[in-house]
């Protein structure tokens, strides 16, 4: 029986936030599918509160909420450090990722919906964008440095579901702004070997999503 | 207090986020320097050291500032590593107690501000809403009081402690001016009997301001509410 299980589901960003941190220390897993239409006793055991995916399953004991189980990973296995050992530094790279998980979800109201609310959700989406531009990366290369670390985790969908979100839409939300510390991030993220092997595939994705907005504004 | 250890906290005596830090620091016996911020007149320092939200409670270690309560609470924990700890030494429990406070601060804090700040059928919509969440986090509280008894002292008390205080800590206040009951001691049995350890603690007492100032702020804040969203 495998001693690490991830619960999760493609192409959800935040399941690949779990994989990336377990592959970048090397850890093996068991990837058990969820039908988030048709939930499994299983998740719903493991994460009654929210019913959510990721949950990973450590020795059977479930831990929910991607970013939870990131710093869960780093203190169980702490070899390939994904977060500073300083307490100040650690501070900032957790102001970080509590940013990023505040302020992502506006990339998705722009996917999700249409008319008064899409607008406001761009407003929001260009405005995080400017922030992490002026304030986050400065002229590292990474959040992390010089190699990768949590933040660069946390701000993934940034990377690669956000230009998904902008061919679906068509609004151009990287290009409309001026953001070129974030475009050169974008690029170096998207060409680390573990990122690079583990990203879902982009014209898959590119239908799931096309068919999702679809759906979703035809209900409203 | 020497240069080597120089501790600022900006904080707003109302703001709950701001109240976090000043206990967690109270608890841990680190001396600090506190300055009140006008928020309608914010301190050059306040918008230096917090560019990104400008907001309030930014703590400055050594020069060095920290913003957003949850990560100055962990940032002090680690730094200060005495009694009581804020956070469990086990990696699961850290998770637990970190998914509680989650919850907590992202499902319970808004719908509370919207019980606080409406009337009518939006105030009856949250007062439900909030009534479900407390019931998720009675069941989920079981786990970290396994004999049914929450014993809160200065010793051990936590993050998860410190936050739920932050918010619900004054409910008898938000109950009397709002008339409507928050913490029912027979719907959560375990939430009201842990608000209440948490309240006796001396520290808590000495740092939550007298029951008729917090009425009075409520009622202000309630009133321009209601005031602007006619």
């Amino acid at each position: 029986m495998a001693e690490v299980k991830l619960l999760a589901a493609w192409p959800s960003p935040f399941y690949y936030r779990v994989v990336w941190a377990l592959k970048l220390k090397g850890i093996a897993y068991e990837f058990i599918e969820e039908d988030l239409a048709n939930k499994s006793p299983l998740l719903l055991q493991y994460n009654p509160v929210h019913k959510k995916i990721p949950v990973l399953l450590h020795r059977g004991k479930p831990i929910c909420e991607s970013m939870i189980i990131l710093e869960y990973i780093e203190e169980i296995w702490p070899q390939n450090s994904l977060l500073p050992s300083y307490p100040y530094d650690k501070a900032i790279a957790r102001f970080w990722i509590k940013f990023a998980d505040e302020k992502s979800p506006a990339i998705w109201m722009v996917f999700r919906t249409n008319g008064e609310e899409h607008e406001k959700a761009v407003k929001d989406s260009l405005e995080m964008l400017k922030t992490i531009e002026e304030h986050a990366l400065g002229e590292k290369k990474f959040f992390g440095g010089d190699k990768i670390n949590m933040v660069d985790i946390a701000f993934g969908q940034l990377a690669y579901w956000l230009p998904v979100i902008e061919d679906v839409t068509g609004v151009k939300l990287l290009e409309a702004g001026n953001f070129p510390r974030l475009q050169t991030w974008i690029k170096n993220f998207k060409q680390v070997p573990i990122i690079k092997e583990n990203l879902p595939d982009r014209d898959e994705m590119f239908a799931f999503f096309k068919r999702r907005r679809e759906m979703t504004l035809a209900s409203k | 207090m020497g240069e080597e250890n120089k501790v600022i906290l900006h904080g707003v005596w109302a703001s709950p986020f701001s109240k976090r830090v000043e206990l967690a620091l109270k608890l841990k016996g680190i001396p600090f320097e506190y300055v009140e911020e006008d928020l309608q007149n914010k301190s050059p320092q306040l918008l230096r050291c917090n560019p990104v939200h400008k907001k309030i409670p930014v703590l400055v270690h050594n020069g060095k500032p920290i913003a957003e309560s949850l990560v100055i609470l962990e940032y002090i924990d680690e730094t200060w590593k005495n009694s009581p700890r804020l956070l469990p030494k086990d990696p699961y429990k850290r998770a637990k107690v970190r998914f509680w406070t989650s919850f907590v601060q992202q499902q319970l804090f808004d719908t509370m501000f919207t019980v606080t700040k409406t009337e009518g059928e939006a105030q009856r919509k949250a007062v439900k809403e909030v009534s479900e969440k407390l019931q998720v986090l009675e069941e989920g509280i079981k786990e970290l009081f396994p004999n049914g008894n929450p014993c809160i002292d200065s010793q051990n008390i936590g993050l998860l402690d410190i936050v739920i205080l932050s918010l619900l800590g004054p409910h008898k206040v938000q109950e009397e001016v709002l008339g409507i009951k928050i913490i029912d001691p027979e719907k959560t049995p375990l939430i009201f009997a842990w608000l209440t350890a948490i309240n006796q603690l001396t520290v808590v007492k000495e740092a939550t301001p007298p029951h008729d100032k917090l009425v009075a702020l409520l009622k202000f804040l309630r009133e321009n509410s209601l005031k602007s969203s006619a």
